[in-house]
């Protein structure tokens, strides 16, 4: 079994607001154990926000009249972080969301921007039906320092 | 705690949830609305109970504001815990909150 295959993860739950937090939870015990190996647990809670967003946008965007699909893949490829969100619902076009205007923050529209911000690299796709989010972040090297301890 | 605000009845105090997320922004927007029904409220928001919160959260935040100013209020925030300094830090919005280390100082404020 490949050191991929061993830190994997994948979750099938309702796009449903109260799945939310037991997912997050999940998250946050793995993400902290790959991140915190160099001892930055922020790395850890920027990309689990990052995470809820996407899963956010799924229960508000994709499935607005009601329950859906969401399926949640978390991987340690290499030197990253991925996640991979599943939905089935209202496609998203992230082009149509305009950049926050901080010289006029409006109530809302701050997700995609979050999202964007604290990784490196967030795709959309659409494809037969399906949309995607992919959603990664490096998990940089220990210092020699933190190797040694 | 200085004689100013050692007894602050004119003020109202409020603690998020410690989870402020799409699950919970709801009641606490039904929570800010029923705390603030005078006219030109002071509201002061204690942050430090809030272990996670993402854009859901920051809009009911912005909401709060909007909703106290619209009535000709004043509002101020304090002890924002690390999940909240994060939000703030990642979406550059900490000038749209008047933000204090402590209730103390930001009571002063008010």
């Amino acid at each position: 079994m490949s050191r991929s295959e061993q830190e994997s993860l994948s979750l099938r739950i309702p796009a449903l607001a109260p799945y939310l937090l037991p997912v997050r939870a999940l998250l946050e015990h793995v993400l902290a154990a790959w991140f915190g190996e160099r001892g930055d647990a922020d790395e850890a809670k920027e990309f689990l926000l990052a995470v809820q967003e996407g899963m956010t946008n799924v229960i508000r965007h994709a499935y607005r009249d009601g329950a859906g699909r969401l399926e949640i893949e978390l991987s340690r490829n290499g030197d990253a972080a991925e996640v991979v969100l599943r939905d089935w619902g209202v496609p998203f076009d992230p082009e149509a969301i305009p950049p926050p205007d901080f010289d006029r923050p409006r109530e809302g529209g701050y997700g995609l921007y979050i999202m964007r911000t604290v990784t490196d690299g967030c795709v959309f796709e659409r494809s037969g039906g399906e949309n995607l989010l992919w959603l990664r972040k490096r998990i940089l090297a220990p210092t020699p320092a933190e190797a040694r301890r | 705690m200085s004689a100013r605000t050692r007894d602050r009845s004119d003020v109202v105090v409020l603690s998020p949830p410690d989870v402020l997320d799409l699950q919970s922004r709801e009641a606490f927007k039904k929570k800010v609305r029923e705390s603030i029904q005078r006219e030109t409220p002071k509201v002061l928001v204690d942050l430090s109970g809030v272990q996670f919160a993402d854009s859901e959260g920051l809009t009911a935040l912005l909401s709060l504001a909007r909703m106290v100013h619209e009535k000709g209020g004043e509002v101020r925030f304090c002890s924002p815990s690390p999940a909240v300094e994060r939000l703030f830090r990642i979406t550059r919005l900490y000038f749209v909150f008047e933000t204090y280390a402590s209730r103390e100082e930001a009571l002063e404020s008010l």
